[in-house]
This record gives C-alpha cells, structure tokens and sequence, in this order.
C-alpha cells in the first residue's frame, strides 16, 4: 500500500522499569538499533491501569507526528497494547506501520514472542502453527552423542553463522558470549555448552564432531568459559588439542585461535593447547581467568569480523 | 519457554480478535484466479514467506509483484525459502 509515513512500535518488557515499556519512532521500515535515540521515544506502561489513547497521543505528538495521523495511530496501539497483555506475551513488535493517505494506520509487519509459563496465553486457545524443523548433520550428529553418556553435557544450537566457531564452557557463559560475538560482528556458527567436567574421550569426541563439521569455514576459533570448580582444564583441551591436530589438515589456511578460560590444572591444559598450536603454526592469543569474557568475546568477534573484510591472500600472512 | 508467533499468524489469528488494523492477505496455496482477483483490487502486492527468522527483506524473502504469474512464481519459491538455519512453513500475499 503507498504510505504517507511509516511508524515503528514496539512492546517489551524493561528491567529498568520493572514493567513493559512501549518504543515509538516514526522511523518506521528500520532496524530499532539503528534509529537515533532522538528519534525514538520509551515509556512505561503500568500494567494495572494500561495505556490509554491519550498516553499514546503524546508520545505521538512529542515524536512530532502530523496531527491527523494521532488520533487512529493511538487508537491503534491502544488495541495493540490490549493484545500484548491480556494475551501473555514478553515482546512484540509492528515494524512497521504505514499510514495511507487517508491517515489510516495499517499494521504491515508483526512478530511477537509468547511467554509460554503465561496462563493467559493458554487462555487464548490459540492454535499455532507447527514450523518445519532444519536440522543439520552437525546438529543431529551432537545430538546423538549428547545422548549416549551423561558424563559432560555436548550441547549445541545452530546459529547459521559462517564467522566465529565457538568451543564454550557453561551454560549462562555460553548464551553471554554469543551474545557478545552477535554485538561485534562475530557471526557464530552455533551456541555450544559444552562442560561438567567430561573425561578425555568425552571431550575428544566432542570437540572432533565440532571441528569435523566446522572447522573448515571458521574465521576464528574461540575456546572460552569462565573459571571452573570442577572441570579439570588439563583434560578438556588436551583433548581439544588432539581433535585440533586430527582436523586441522582440512583447512588450506591457519586459523586465529582465541582461548579464555579458569580452573584445576590451567596451566597444564594450557601449555597442551599451546604445543598444538604452535606445531599446527596457527596464530593464538591466550587470556587468563582475570580477563572477563565478554572481553575475550568481543576481542574474538571483531578479530572475525575484521578478516572477513581481507582478501583471501592476506588472511594466510 | 516462549513461543515466536510470525506475521501470518498475527494477521490471521491475532489482528482480527484485537482490532488491530491488517492490510488483505491471502495465504499460500491459492488458486491462480484467486491470486488474480487479490491482484486485480490491491493493483500490487507483497509477497513473503512465511518464516520465524528476522531479516527477510534483506535476505530476498520479501518481493513485490503485480503480475500474476510473478505473484505465484513467488509464492512458490518463498514457501520452501530457508533463511538463518529456519525453513519457511508456507508463504502469503499482503
């Protein structure tokens, strides 16, 4: 549909405010992130009282939205915010809405996040849509092997990324670091929690299903968790370093290595690491348990990010 | 646990019980006259794929068409579309 303006909207629960807050920008058709903080307005929602036209109208009318187009626009996010909270959601976003001629608002692209835990999303009886499940050899492979013992979990979720390859130790280190690689270009191939202390043959297999499949296509190798109780570092990367030794071959250049971890037996697991990496002849950089990881991980990340713009040749010197 | 809800369903369960203003929409499969007749009122229209990754105009999943046999030739091709490791469930015209 032709649109006069495009508006942009957004409901998401805010910890700063221990409430949803609604985002409003007239820059609508954007990334959020992208649009410049003075273009964009934030305002709490009491979830008792709810938000009312006239809320809705200033925010508006502050953003410096024409005056015909308040009226419908805030009668419309009036009913958007009824969905968000009587249905249970934790986000949703319209992005954007396209205000016709005629000052109608029209909702042109949605998503939305249910919290399942939410009773009043049960309530809805919604019906929704199964989608078709894309899982990779790699995945399916891990997953297999996760299963077949319960000493050190091998968990990993595809992320499609084609930069960082992430061997990562914990479970909420884990989900901060990719994070962290997503915020500075590192474009990770998968989240992995791997950890709780796996024995040798646990970790060799581990990592030997990662490299196989990954190692490749990687830009950077990043070995990185926090300081362990109980994993003995000694054993987890001697048995990264063997299975680094078996598939290094089938990459025609070296790969930058990154290592960030804590625990029993650093330094041992350490200098393992160490002598693989200088017999495979591999750039590394190594930091200890008193480097925060996200450090590490957006040292990682823009590392990834800045040789992806090198021509090919340059990545080798 | 959460469950991620795409604009389909949005336009098809949510937007109506709410009152929330939506464009026309038609989903994929459709008759090719059908598709002509939403062609025929809208004089265009978007055609997307229906798909829980974020993204998609940038990454070709959206395409605007107004000609029908563009209309259908895009369906197709979005419905089985792939885009961050996610697998499109059908796809639709707005």
């Amino acid at each position: 549909m032709p649109a006069a303006n495009e508006v942009y909207t957004a409901i998401t629960y805010d910890s700063r405010y221990l409430s949803p807050i609604l985002t409003l920008s007239l820059r609508g058709g954007m990334d959020v992130e992208s649009i410049p903080d003075s273009e964009k307005r934030s305002f709490p929602v009491d979830v008792y009282q709810g938000l009312d036209a006239y809320q809705a109208g200033e925010l508006l009318e502050a953003l410096g939205c024409p005056r015909p187009v308040i009226s419908p626009m805030s009668r419309a996010l009036v009913n958007l915010w009824d969905m968000f909270i009587t249905s249970g959601m934790k986000m949703c976003e319209v992005n954007p809405w396209r205000i016709s001629e005629d000052h109608r608002p029209v909702a042109c692209d949605f998503k939305a996040v249910f919290d399942e835990a939410n009773f009043k999303h049960r309530n809805l009886e919604l019906e929704l849509p199964e989608y078709p499940e894309n899982v990779s050899e790699f995945q399916e492979e891990m997953d297999r092997w996760n299963v077949k013992s319960y000493q050190g979990q091998a968990h990993v979720s595809e992320l499609g990324g084609s930069g960082v390859l992430p061997i990562l130790f914990g479970g909420g280190a884990s989900t901060i670091i990719i994070e962290t690689l997503m915020q500075s270009g590192g474009d990770p191939m998968f989240l992995s929690d791997f950890g709780g202390n796996p024995p040798y043959d646990r970790m060799r297999g581990t990592a030997g299903i990662c490299f196989k499949h990954k190692l490749a296509k990687a830009g950077v190798l990043l070995i990185l968790g926090g300081k362990a109780n109980n994993t003995r570092i000694d054993v987890t990367f001697q048995a990264i370093a063997d299975a680094l030794a078996e598939y290094a071959p089938r990459r025609s250049t070296e790969l930058p290595v990154i290592v960030g971890r804590g625990g029993p037996r650093l330094v041992p697991g350490l200098l393992a690491l160490q002598r693989c990496l200088e017999e495979l002849g591999w750039p590394y950089t190594i930091f200890g348990h008193d480097t925060p990881i996200t450090m590490v991980a957006q040292y990682a990340g823009q590392l990834c990010k800045y040789l992806a713009t090198l021509p090919s040749d340059r990545k080798t010197a | 646990m959460s469950h991620e809800v795409g604009e389909l369903t949005f336009l098809r369960e949510l937007a109506p019980r709410y009152a929330v203003p939506v464009p026309e929409f038609l989903e994929w499969p459709a008759e090719r006259k059908t598709v002509q007749d939403c062609l025929a009122r809208w004089k265009s229209a978007v055609a997307k794929a229906d798909i829980l990754a974020g993204g998609r105009g940038k990454a070709g999943l959206v395409e605007q068409v107004s000609a029908v046999s563009d209309a259908v030739r895009a369906l197709k091709r979005l419905s089985a579309a792939e885009h961050k490791g996610r697998l499109a469930r059908t796809s639709y015209l707005v």
